[in-house]
Order: structure tokens, then C-alpha cells, then sequence
């Protein structure tokens, strides 16, 4: 990805692994103990400080105006040593993005003025795509003002941020239509963090509302319509996402194996252990390919660079699976232990493949706009 | 044309072996599934996320409610011969229950199954006095509502795979030594990962009494809590299978009295075989017997896994219907049910195995199998026990067990438990990456109960020998042999 990098996406690069390094390559074990342990709202605050949530955000926002590339290329520095604060970003982000493709910009020159984290995130299921999530049914209740019933299910950041943007449907209307929540307002209630498999320091919890105040974001109905317009480009963020996760996991391979002794020798010198490297190694290099073409081709705006960003997520997130199976597998039984970095990759690389909605779904979506026409390539 | 590879023993244990099995194995079979069904409802479903989640939260809880439940079960005695207080129930059961209740909980299922891990490590010493004693003791445990459990202690910081293999521990980092003294062995170092080491009573240790050449001086000796020396440290912070501690032993000047020592190479020169091939002979009896319960264990979490997906499947519309309607939801439910099906098989033809040429094949003799099954316990405990303390019936056994084994017996079981072992734990992790894959942010949540199978399930591919050690061994025990070329273990 580097090397058709321009000198503004290099220094960016440069700021977010110098990020990671101070901020998340210490206590990661620590962290990840959340909800049993504290959470990291330090380090939130400094990541707000630098501008990581809003890197996406339109300048008159104060944000960073910029685009995919910038995004995948923070998402996955920050990867490679710690997934969940990724997350935290990813589902902000996201967002974010569907405010800004609603038009209604003005709901989120609020959000961080004043530099508090809370005020800053926007909470949204993130799992999901909305249409699998819709426990949540809209009325107007006066004055272009709606009150939103109903239960909704693993929302990110549910127990963190200031406000939810909340998918629900309105009786009467085909699909559905988001709505910015207030979360500390009346009839919302906000369960525990849900304990999870991975990325654990970007926790989600289920809601419950009772005739709660929501804000319509954009036209009635057409949620569909935003989400597919944002989870093109988001895809890209998640695949950056597993993307880092990958690299991180190799390079804790390859040291360990140059150090652990196995039979009298070093294991990376056992022609197995250099086969399941090689495999790894490919995979990583792949999947640094196809990102970096599809952030170039997002970038700028090429024909089919919609298709291939999806490709390219579902791709590229089978791969850090198995990438990260292996390299729990090459640390044999320290690899399955807390005290190393391998089994947290795992997990958050298998929870950054739910990203978006099901897997199994989203392939189908995929071969759908091909018979319809769309063009791959 | 049956002296070709593949040979027909190999392929055809189940075939060989069904007509010499006893009867009453296929009914203590179904009564164990039965039991294990009814264990699953009242006590591992109900407890087992409350138990990784408390784990999660308190990482050096133990799980002493459980294991006191299953000891009020008769779990810890089932499989014990009667002729050592136990109930007899035939070990190739054991995989059955064990994939019973690992499709419920892996961690829960170790708790149970690890202690015939245990319990098979001493069997395969063949020292008929310490089995009596030990064994004995698990039951009158369970009499007296004192769990006494048995663990193995084998893996070193610095040599886990090298461990398994007698080629490999010849230069292996290993340093838990036993040094000979007057009236028996001082022993230091340390062992980690030990499943169930905090829960246990007795644990089997193997350690060596020359540390330059560990592959001729390996020795088992049997560890009681309470020892002086002998201590816990601390338990490992395990991504699954929270609930089965994995601890670490300490051994610091701990001095064990020859009467506990179960087996020792130095010894072995009574036996036919080399020291290192008699070392290697018992290590192939350990693994093809607790390989194919790691199978098992396999085989219920691919199981589990498909189940959680199933039934996500059954309640879950997508796209305006139910998940189980959609053709290609259908395809992966049928792909994840065949996982489980030949992961099961290949337990199964493991342990026909080990009865036609391993370590169950005396136990699985009829007229020896009806025996003590039907021998009045009185008769047993009062005429045959006391037996077991003479020497002469620890040669007797080990005479038949080593020397009457033949090269190609041991490679038709240590080959099988092998294949086993990577099958079906490749099929555990296989199927709980599936179950995610099909359900999505369910899948995620802890009280779902699918990531938790995925945790679990990736430890299966890395202990009793990582997947590549057991791809290796197939390779020793089945292909190589037929290659004068071959060379294992010499890359």
C-alpha cells in the first residue's frame, strides 16, 4: 500500500503507527478485559485529540476531509497492534458517512466541538446491515418530531457514545429511515455491555426504547438507500481492518519462530512451520494488494471500484481468518494463551468479518448487482 | 495382493473387529450417551456460560461445583476397570460421552475427559500396584464425596511437541529432571499447562533423569498433593476452554519414594525392545487412546457448533424468510452435519483399533471382558486386588502389553489416533467458523453460546500434539514405512 502512497497519505501513516505505538502496544491484555476491567476512555481521548474520529468529515466541520484511503490506511496501522480501538473508529465513522450521505450535516457540527469523546461518537450497530436489525418501529409524535418504540440489538458504542443513529421502520411506509437518539434521553434504556468474542474495547449493548425522541436523518424510507451508498467505501475500512490485523499476526509469527526451539533447532528452520509462514506471508501480501488498489480505485472514482471494494472485503476478511489460525497455530499452546498477541487476533479478525451484515448475505448481494448488470472490472 | 499398501488391517478395523465384540459393549455405549444427554440438560447447559463467563471475569476461579457434581455422577469412576474399584464401563465409550458433552461445553467435557487422560497414562505404565492404589483412590473419592482426580504432567516451557515424540525429545529444551537418591528420586523443574492440574489429586509426571539424553531416561512418577516440594503456580489465561484450568506444577528439591514410581526407562531392559523404542511404545499407547478422545471432543464441539447454527437457522428470517428455507443456508447446515459425521468416524474406527491391536485389546476379550463385568465385586475387591500388588503381575502385563505388540499394531493405532486427532478437531474449528458465518452478530454474543465454541474448539488443534505433529505421525505410522526413502523428523 505504501509505495503509491502520495507525502500527506505518508504522513499520516507515519502519525498513526507512531499512535499505536505509544498508545495501544502496552496493557493490550489489559484492555481487552473489558467489561472486567476498565475502559480505555484515555486513549479515546487522545485519538480524538489527533483527529481519528474524524478523518472522513468535510473541513467545515472541522474534520479531515478525507477519503477511503486515508481512513483503511489509519484503520489498519492501528490493527496491527490493537483491533478495537479500529472499531471504535469504523463504526463512528460509519456513522458518520450515512449522516453525511442523508444531507444532514448540521446534526453533526455538534458532535465534538468541545473535545469530550462521549459527545463525539455516534453509536450504530455496525454488524448489521439495518434491514437484518429492524426491532424498532417510528412515530411522528408533532412538530416533525418522532418517538421510537421497540428493541434493537448490538448496538457499537450503545454503552459509550452520546447518541445512536438507530434504523427503524414507520408503519405505513415501505423500508426504513434512521434516526439520531439521544442516549441519556427519556424512555431509552441502554443494557450492559454485551460480552463478545473479539474487539472487546468496542463494545456494543442492546437498546430498549419506550417512546424515545428521534431525529430523522434524511427522507423517510430511504435508509436502504444510504447505507448501500456508504457501505461501499466502509467495506474498504473493513478490509483495512483485517488487513492489519494480518500483518501483525505474521510478524508475531515469524519472530516467535525465530526464537522458539523445537527438536534442537529453531522451528522457523522445520520446513512445515516455513510452509504455514509462506501461507501467511501470501495472504498478507494479497490482501495489501487488493486494498491498495481498491482504496487507488475508490480514490479516484474508477468504473466497477464499488464491486471490487466488496469483493475485496469478503476476500480479504476469509483470509485473516485463516491467517490468524495459523498464527495461533505456529505459537502452538502460547499462541492460545492471553499473554501473547495471536488469540486476540483471532477473535477480532473473526468479529471484523461479521462487519456490515452476514457473510453468507453479502456474497449473495454481490453475485445479485453482477446479474443486474453492474460491472466488476 | 493384501500385503499392498494400503494394508487391510489398517483399513478394516471396524470390519475385523466387530464380530469379537462383546454384546454388552453396544448397550454400556447407548447407557453412556444416554447419561451424558441427561447430565447436558441438568447440569452443563445450565451452568456452562455462567462458568467461561465468571472465568472471564475471575480468571483464577475453579470450577469446584462442577467437578463435585460430576463426581456425585459417577463420572470420574465410569471408566475405570472394576477390577480397580471402578464401574468398567468400556474406554471406547468414553469418546461417545465425551462428544455428548463437549457439543454442550468443551471446557465442562475436559473436566471429565481429561482425567482419563490421566487415568490412561498410568494404565500404560502397566504397574498393576499403582493402578490398584491410585485408581482405588478415585473411587473411595467419589464414595466420600472427595473428587480425586488424575492429571498428566508432561509439557515443559520449553518443549511441548518435542514431549510426544521420543526423536524429538532426544534434542529437546527439556528440564524437569529426576535425580536418583537413596530411597527414590528428587525432582525439579516445572510443568505448564496442565488441564486440571489445580482439580487433581494425583498427577502422572514425566520427567527424565538425564537432561543431555532425555529420550533413555524418561520417567513416569506418580505426584500426590501435599508432597513436600510439590506446589501449584499459576493457571494460564486461556482464550477457551476457561473452565478447565491449565496450571502450572512446580517442582522445587520434591522428593517422590521409589514406591511411586510407575515406570522407568532405565528399567526396561527386562523388555524386549530398545529403552527408547519401549519409551516410545508407551507414549504410542497414551495418544492412540487419548487422540481419539480429543477426537471426541472435536466431534461435540463441530457438533455444538452445527446446533447453535441450526437453530439460529429454524428461528431466523432473512430476506423475508426463514434462514433454514434458503437453499444455500441449507447447503452449509448439510456441509457442517458431515463435519460431525466423519469426524465421529474416525473416533470410532481409533478405538476398533485400539481392540483389535491396542491397549484395550486384553479388556475387549470376551471371556476376559464378561469376567469382570459380571465377577461378584466382593470377589474382585477381596481375591483379585490383593494380587495386584505382586510384581510379578506388573511383568506379566508389561511382557504382554510391550514385547507381544508388534511394529505393525502400534502403527495401526498410533497411525489411527493421529488421523483422528487432526480430523475432527480441523472439523470443531471448521464448523464454529461456519456457525459465525451464518449467524452473524448472533454469533458474536457470549450468551449465544457460538463464539464460545470457536474459542474452545482451537485449543483441540494444538494439545496431546499439534495437528502438524499428528499429520507427521500418520505419515511415520502409515506412508512412510512403505518408502524405504522416507525419513521422519530429519527435514
Amino acid at each position: 500500500m505504501r509505495s503509491l502512497m502520495d507525502a500527506e497519505l505518508k504522513m499520516l501513516d507515519e502519525m498513526a503507527l507512531d499512535f499505536a505505538a505509544r498508545e495501544l502496544k502496552e496493557k493490550k491484555e489489559e484492555r481487552d478485559r473489558y467489561p472486567y476491567a476498565p475502559f480505555f476512555s484515555d486513549v479515546l481521548a487522545r485519538a480524538l485529540a489527533v483527529g481519528f474520529f474524524s478523518i472522513t468529515l468535510p473541513e467545515e466541520l472541522e474534520g479531515g476531509a478525507k477519503g477511503a484511503w486515508a481512513l483503511s490506511l489509519v484503520l489498519e496501522d492501528i490493527c496491527r497492534t490493537d483491533a478495537s480501538l479500529a472499531g471504535v473508529i469504523f463504526t463512528n465513522t460509519l456513522a458518520q458517512e450515512l449522516i453525511m450521505a442523508a444531507g444532514d450535516t448540521a446534526s453533526l457540527a455538534a458532535a465534538g466541538a468541545n473535545g469530550v469523546t462521549r459527545e463525539a461518537l455516534i453509536a450504530f450497530p455496525s454488524f448489521d446491515n439495518p434491514v437484518e436489525n429492524l426491532g424498532l418501529r417510528a412515530e411522528r409524535s408533532g412538530d416533525g418530531a418522532f418517538a421510537l418504540t421497540g428493541s434493537i440489538e448490538y448496538v457499537v458504542l450503545g454503552g459509550v457514545a452520546a447518541r445512536a443513529l438507530l434504523p427503524a421502520v414507520m408503519p405505513g411506509r415501505e423500508g426504513y429511515s434512521f434516526f439520531l437518539v439521544d442516549l441519556a434521553g427519556r424512555g431509552v434504556e441502554v443494557g450492559e455491555p454485551v460480552l463478545s468474542l473479539g474487539l472487546h474495547s468496542c463494545p456494543a449493548a442492546d437498546i430498549e426504547l419506550d417512546g424515545a425522541a428521534g431525529n430523522l436523518v434524511g427522507e423517510e424510507g430511504s435508509g436502504a438507500k444510504y447505507f448501500d451508498d456508504c457501505a461501499d467505501r466502509m467495506s474498504i475500512a473493513s478490509a483495512a481492518m483485517s488487513t492489519g490485523i494480518m500483518k501483525g499476526c505474521f510478524d508475531e509469527a515469524l519472530e516467535y519462530a525465530g526464537q522458539r526451539f523445537q527438536g534442537g533447532r529453531e522451528i522457523v528452520n522445520w520446513s512445515e512451520v516455513r510452509r504455514i509462514l509462506a501461507e501467511m506471508a501470501v495472504g498478507v501480501t494479497v490482501a495489501d494488494s487488493l486494498l491498495t488498489q481498491a482504496c487507488s480505485s475508490a480514490e479516484g472514482d474508477e468504473p466497477g471500484w464499488r464491486m471490487a471494494a466488496r469483493a475485496a472485503a469478503l476476500h480479504i476478511q476469509e483470509m485473516a481468518c485463516d491467517v490468524t489460525t495459523d498464527g495461533i497455530q505456529l505459537l502452538g499452546g502460547n499462541g492460545y494463551m492471553e499473554d501473547y498477541g495471536q488469540e486476540k487476533r483471532f477473535r477480532d479478525a473473526k468479529q471484523v468479518q461479521a462487519l456490515l451484515g452476514l457473510v453468507p448475505v453479502r456474497k449473495l448481494d454481490y453475485i445479485s448487482r453482477l446479474i443486474e448488470g453492474e460491472s466488476a472490472y | 495382493m493384501l500385503e499392498r499398501e494400503p494394508m487391510p488391517r489398517d483399513i478394516m478395523c471396524g470390519l475385523d473387529a466387530a464380530p469379537r465384540l462383546p454384546g454388552a459393549m453396544r448397550r454400556e455405549t447407548r447407557q453412556a450417551v444416554a447419561l451424558a444427554r441427561r447430565f447436558n440438560d441438568l447440569v452443563v447447559r445450565p451452568g456452562a456460560l455462567e462458568l467461561d463467563r465468571r472465568k472471564h471475569e475471575e480468571p483464577d476461579y475453579l470450577p469446584w461445583d462442577f467437578v463435585h457434581q460430576a463426581n456425585r455422577w459417577g463420572f470420574y469412576t465410569m471408566f475405570i476397570p472394576r477390577l480397580f474399584g471402578g464401574q468398567g464401563y468400556n474406554m471406547p465409550a468414553l469418546s461417545y460421552l465425551v462428544e455428548e458433552l463437549a457439543s454442550a461445553c468443551t471446557a465442562m467435557s475436559n473436566l471429565i475427559g481429561v482425567h482419563y487422560l490421566g487415568v490412561a497414562t498410568l494404565c500404560s505404565s502397566w504397574n498393576m500396584r499403582l493402578m490398584n492404589k491410585i485408581m482405588r483412590e478415585t473411587a473411595e473419592g467419589e464414595r466420600a464425596g472427595k473428587p480425586c482426580l488424575i492429571s498428566l504432567a508432561i509439557t515443559e516451557p520449553g518443549a511441548g511437541t518435542d514431549v510426544e515424540e521420543v526423536e524429538l525429545v532426544a534434542r529437546a529444551n527439556v528440564t524437569c529432571q529426576a535425580r536418583k537418591v537413596p530411597g527414590g528420586f528428587v525432582v525439579n523443574g516445572r510443568k505448564i499447562f496442565i488441564s486440571n492440574g489445580h482439580l487433581s489429586t494425583w498427577h502422572m509426571l514425566i520427567c527424565y533423569e538425564d537432561l543431555s539424553h532425555p529420550e533413555t531416561s524418561t520417567i513416569m512418577l506418580a505426584i500426590r498433593n501435599g508432597m513436600e516440594g510439590f506446589s501449584f503456580g499459576r493457571q494460564e489465561r486461556k482464550m477457551g476452554q476457561k473452565g478447565c484450568p491449565a496450571s502450572e506444577l512446580i517442582f522445587e528439591d520434591c522428593f517422590v519414594p521409589d514406591e511411586n514410581v510407575c515406570f522407568r526407562a532405565a528399567d526396561a531392559g527386562r523388555l524386549k525392545g530398545s529403552v527408547e523404542h519401549v519409551t516410545m511404545q508407551l507414549i504410542d499407547a497414551v495418544v492412540s487412546t487419548s487422540r481419539a478422545g480429543v477426537a471426541g471432543f472435536g466431534t461435540g464441539v463441530a457438533r455444538g457448533a452445527y446446533e447453535e447454527a441450526l437453530g439460529f437457522a429454524s428461528e431466523t428470517e432473512v430476506g423475508g424468510k426463514l434462514l433454514i428455507n434458503h437453499e444455500w443456508a441449507q447447503c452449509i447446515l448439510a456441509e457442517m452435519y458431515k463435519n460431525v459425521a466423519v469426524a465421529r468416524l474416525t473416533y470410532i474406527e481409533t478405538n476398533h483399533a485400539n481392540g483389535m491391536y491396542g491397549m484395550f485389546k486384553a479388556l475387549q476379550w470376551k471371556p476376559l471382558f464378561y469376567y469382570l463385568k459380571y465377577m461378584p465385586r466382593v470377589v474382585i475387591d477381596r481375591v483379585l486386588a490383593p494380587l495386584m500388588g505382586l510384581p510379578a503381575m506388573t511383568g506379566l502385563f508389561r511382557k504382554i502389553m510391550f514385547d507381544w505388540q508388534k511394529e505393525s499394531d502400534y502403527q495401526c493405532t498410533s497411525g489411527w489416533g493421529s488421523l483422528a486427532k487432526f480430523t475432527a478437531t480441523d472439523a470443531g474449528v471448521k464448523n464454529s467458523q461456519l456457525a459465525l458465518e451464518l449467524m452473524g452478530r448472533a454469533g458474536l454474543r457470549h450468551d449465544r453460546g457460538a463464539e464460545k465454541h470457536l474459542r474452545d474448539s482451537k485449543l483441540l488443534q494444538i494439545y496431546e500434539g499439534t495437528n502438524q505433529l499428528n499429520r507427521l505421525n500418520v505419515f511415520k505410522c502409515f506412508i512412510g514405512r512403505s518408502v524405504p526413502e522416507a525419513r521422519v523428523f530429519e527435514d
